[in-house]
């Protein structure tokens, strides 16, 4: 089964990787923001979290609580072997496709 | 930079800047519980945050604001999972659950759908006349703003009389003098005999002199010609779409012409064909002839006081009709005081809207009979009670019919059945009742509708696909399902579950009397219509049977009115009927008892101011005999005294006392009447020359040689050969004239159509009222009887006999009933009371009648219960008590 993700999504995916193991809600966004310089709404984020989950190529589990956040536990995400492979994926068809573009494009105004 | 604000948030936290806690409660209402923690750590961190980047406040708002936005599928809460049932499937099956309780108790079920159906039928029907009736003239387009004149004459030592006609002067001096009015027309009835292309002669009766702004006031369709100049000149003619075919086929009768004899002979010439007169129209007519016509045929015929004009007009708009109807009041006196003030008359000219005339107007001289405010108020009411009879009569059965399904919800609570669930199931099956029924009523309605109208005599349309009257029908569906399913729902789950278990269903003493107040209401309202029934066919019959004061029995009646040859000489055709042995005696007359009477005024001694009007009626010899009036004074008219024939009147107790003379005294007296003089020989015992919803007028008798109308004939024998004999008569002398023959006290009765009518409608659905209260009394027994089962096995083993069974049952249901007599019988009396009031001559309101009426309803009831009560008191106690 392929199931294809979306540009905010993929944007997601990433950031979860970039973050590793600190990969939550709040500091998704944060990251988000910081890469795209996007505004990004965090339940625009969780929502996208949730579809990865669901469409497995994310996994999460419960981090431990902290002071901080009212004492609320984390849900950490990390990428799972689908997920990387869906980036990879993403990646190398970039790649072939940017291959494919003739030279002459970028020597012509 | 990150690290650094979390340290911050820790010292935010401390000083208890906290999100807005409603919020936070909200999210964690909706959100799944798996997202909630970690979303709720998010956003508070973010919260945190803004506090220190915005301040408190606006932090908060931006709190809400990312709450509101996680408000979306993702993150809602699923309410059930895959393994519940969506709210269709769960309908699916409150629906087959319905199916199998209704299956269950197939008595109950049938015995309520029907009744519910019957009773929806019978409102349906009745509202459907409600309808036509209060529909009466409303298709015309400036109907409310359309009146129409009347007379009402004064006299100090008379009743006010009102008519609906006025001279034919009114209608044009009001038009001229006052600016107000936009359009006026005058009409005339009219009738002669039509003579057809292929000279067939017909009596045509329906006909109007009309004025050109006929179709300017009331708006009716053209099928050909152009009606706005359709009645402008002499001699012109319109015709309704039902006489066109009948005079001209299919051809087009636009330009030809049609005989009409009257007086004198007509030349028509067709302007115009429209359509059939509606029936919600409150006269009909069959043809117009342009009101020309009648002014250059009766152009000496003039005068305040010459009536039977009938004219309609219309304000312009934002005329105030109540001070227009003031300046025109005295229109009459102004221009005839002096004449007026002889006959001792003050004659005030009133108006009255179109739309008030079907329904709200009892005048004298109507065009044709109409409708009465009071019949349609009666059927609203009757329509009313059989609504809540039945709809009462449904919930409670469904009461009742829970009771059984007691332990099917304790097993249903047990496995775990929410409150809404059980509720939902409830309601589920007694609004598919409901619909069941309403369907089953339209079944019901339209076989039906055609008797129905037959019964009410007016043609009725059931406009219920209306969007109005289907959300009518939708809410009611709802409100009287909903109701009677939330009623024992909400009963049955207030008891525990274990004793639901137990399949104890013991009624709350509140919920008794909800339920006993409506078997209450339903007798009450079953008696008053019972009573009802009694009162009215009584009055009907006392009108129908009692003494007139004349007699009616084997009188026929001919019409002379088209008939000039026979009119004017009466004696050929008297001669020849009489030679039949069956014939005893015939007489002529210008009116027949129920019919119009010349007003005329008469005075004594030659006294003018005592001028009174007097009905006259104009005879012939043998008028006395024949309908057997009594002398009470004098003698009667003798055609053997030649001066009798010119200066004899009679006049009857009525005339004798308004003059202030005693029966005696009045004989002898000089009289002049119109401009006849003569003596008073004679003195008439009152008679009702009317129907008994008018009082008896004061009268005078005079001979008269022309001017007759009808001829009236005492047949002594067998009827059928005598009415062939007066045809074959009429057919030797006449034979080109039409005969028409009615027996008086048919014609007579037609003055009670109303009340026989209604007599028959009050049974009828009184009968559907008390079978509809008879099933759910039977029904609910059976409950009863079925709750006490083991009391009465027990009882009967410690011997109780059968009727003692029979009494504890009975006795409760009976107590019920009283008490609904005992409310029934005042408000009966109160109603009957009014309705009677309209009638001159009336029965007494005995109490025989609500003896009768409680001893009707009390032995239905008892009929009803014992048949569950005896079936309960036979039983063997030992099939009673075996279950523990």
């Amino acid at each position: 089964m392929r199931t294809s993700i979306g540009e905010f999504e993929e944007l997601v995916l990433l950031t979860v990787g970039i973050l590793y193991q600190d990969a939550y809600g709040l500091a998704i966004t944060d990251e988000l923001e910081r890469q795209t310089k996007r505004k990004a709404t965090i339940s625009s984020v969780h929502k996208a979290l949730v579809r990865l989950e669901e469409k497995g190529f994310l996994k999460s589990f419960m981090g431990g609580a902290t002071d901080a956040r009212g004492g609320r536990n984390k849900r950490l995400y990390e990428l799972t072997t689908s997920g990387k492979k869906c980036l990879q994926q993403s990646k190398e068809l970039r790649n072939s496709m940017w291959n494919a573009i003739p030279e002459m494009i970028w020597q012509t105004k | 930079m990150e690290r650094n604000t979390r340290n911050d948030m820790a010292d935010e936290v401390k000083n208890n800047i906290r999100p807005p806690k409603w919020a936070l409660k909200f999210l964690r209402w909706f959100c799944r519980e798996d997202l909630s923690d970690a979303v709720e750590g998010d956003l508070i961190e973010l919260f945190d945050r803004r506090v220190e980047a915005y301040g408190p406040t606006k932090a908060r708002i931006l709190f809400v604001f990312n709450v509101m936005m996680f408000f979306r599928p993702f993150a809602i809460k699923r309410r059930s999972n895959k393994k519940g049932l969506s709210a269709f499937e769960m309908q699916m099956l409150n629906f087959r659950y319905a199916a199998r309780n209704l299956a269950n108790s197939r008595l109950y079920s049938l015995i309520n759908v029907i009744s519910l159906s019957i009773g929806l039928a019978a409102c349906g029907l009745l509202v459907s006349f409600i309808s036509e009736e209060l529909s009466y003239d409303k298709f015309h387009k400036h109907g409310e703003r359309t009146f129409r004149f009347g007379y009402q004459l004064e006299n100090e030592n008379q009743p006010t009389r009102r008519l609906a006609w006025v001279s034919a002067l009114v209608g044009p001096a009001v038009a001229e003098t006052y600016p107000e009015v936009e359009s006026m027309v005058r009409i005339r009835n009219c009738q002669g005999t039509m003579i057809s292309a292929k000279n067939e002669v017909f009596l045509e009766d329906g006909g109007f002199f009309a004025g050109e702004e006929f179709f300017d006031i009331f708006s009716f369709e053209s099928l050909h010609g152009d009606l706005s100049t359709a009645l402008d000149e002499p001699y012109e003619a319109v015709l309704t779409q039902e006489m066109a075919i009948k005079y001209f086929g299919d051809e087009n009768p636009i330009g030809r012409t049609l005989q009409l004899r009257m007086r004198d002979t007509l030349n028509l010439k067709i302007t115009a064909v429209i359509a059939n007169v509606p029936n919600e129209s409150h006269f009909t007519f069959d043809y117009l002839i342009s009101h020309k016509t009648r002014e250059q045929l009766y152009p000496h015929i003039q005068g305040w006081f010459a009536l039977g004009t009938h004219t309609y007009f219309r304000l312009r708009e934002h005329v105030d009709p109540i001070a227009f109807e003031q300046k025109v009041e005295n229109i009459v006196m102004d221009n005839y005081g002096e004449e007026a003030e002889k006959i001792g008359f003050n004659i005030k000219v009133f108006t009255q809207p179109l739309w008030d005339i079907h329904l709200k107007s009892d005048l004298g001289s109507e065009i044709s009979s109409n409708g009465n405010i009071q019949y349609v108020r009666i059927a609203g009411g009757i329509s009313g009670i059989i609504f809540l009879i039945s709809v009462f009569n449904f919930i409670n059965l469904c009461f009742a019919r829970s009771a059984k399904f007691v332990k099917q919800v304790g097993v249903r609570q047990v496995l775990g059945a929410s409150r809404i669930q059980l509720i939902h199931q409830f309601m589920t099956e007694t609004v598919w009742l409901v619909c069941l029924s309403f369907m089953l009523s339209s079944l019901l309605v339209y076989p039906l509708l055609p008797y129905f109208e037959i019964l009410v005599s007016r043609s009725l349309t059931t406009q219920w696909t209306g969007w109005f009257s289907m959300t009518t029908i939708g809410v009611l569906v709802l409100i009287v399902g909903l109701t009677a399913g939330l009623l024992p729902a909400v009963r049955i789950l207030s008891l525990k579950t274990i004793s639901n278990l137990k399949g104890k269903f013991n009624m709350g003493s509140s919920k008794k009397l909800a339920n006993q107040s409506m078997i209450v209401m339903q007798f009450a309202m079953a008696t008053l219509l019972i009573c009802g029934v009694l009162i009215i066919d009584g009055q009907l019959n006392f009108m129908l049977k009692s003494a007139l004061g004349f007699d009616r029995e084997q009188v026929a009646v001919i019409d002379l009115w088209n008939n000039r040859q026979a009119r004017e000489n009466t004696s050929i055709l008297k001669e020849e009927l009489l030679k039949s042995p069956n014939i005893r005696l015939v007489t002529a007359s210008n009116s027949i008892p129920g019919e119009q009477l010349l007003n005329r005024v008469g005075y004594p001694n030659g006294d003018e101011s005592q001028s009174k009007v007097m009905f006259s009626l104009l005879t012939q010899d043998d008028f006395l005999r024949l309908y057997g009036l009594e002398i009470v004074a004098g003698r009667d008219i003798s055609s053997d005294m030649i001066t009798d024939q010119t200066n004899a009147f009679m006049i009857n107790e009525t005339g004798a006392r308004e003059f202030g003379w005693t029966n005696d005294e009045a004989v002898g007296q000089d009289f002049q009447w119109g401009s006849r003089g003569g003596k008073i020989i004679g003195v008439v015992k009152d008679f009702h020359y009317y129907s008994l919803h008018e009082q008896v007028p004061p009268m005078i008798i005079l001979p008269t040689e022309r001017g007759v109308g009808f001829m009236s004939i005492k047949i002594n024998g067998d009827v059928r050969e005598a009415v062939e004999f007066v045809s074959d008569t009429w057919a030797k002398l006449y034979p080109d004239q039409v005969f028409t023959l009615n027996f008086l006290d048919e014609r007579f009765n037609e003055q009670y159509q109303l009340e026989n009518q209604l007599s028959k409608i009050m049974t009828l659905f009184s009968a559907i009222a008390i079978l509809i209260a008879c099933s759910g009394l039977f029904s609910l027994s059976a409950f009863h009887v079925e709750q006490r089962v083991k009391e009465i096995g027990i009882r009967k083993l410690l011997g109780a006999s059968v009727s003692d069974v029979l009494y504890l049952v009975s006795a409760f249901f009976l107590r019920l009933v009283g008490i609904s007599i005992v409310l029934a019988l005042p408000v009966t009396y109160f109603l009957t009371r009014r309705w009677l009031d309209d009638f001159a001559f009336r029965i007494e309101l005995s109490p025989l009648f609500f003896i009768v009426a409680t001893f009707i309803s009390l032995s239905i009831a008892v009929l009803t219960v014992s048949i569950q009560s005896l079936r309960a008191a036979r039983l063997n106690p030992v099939d009673n008590l075996r279950y523990e």
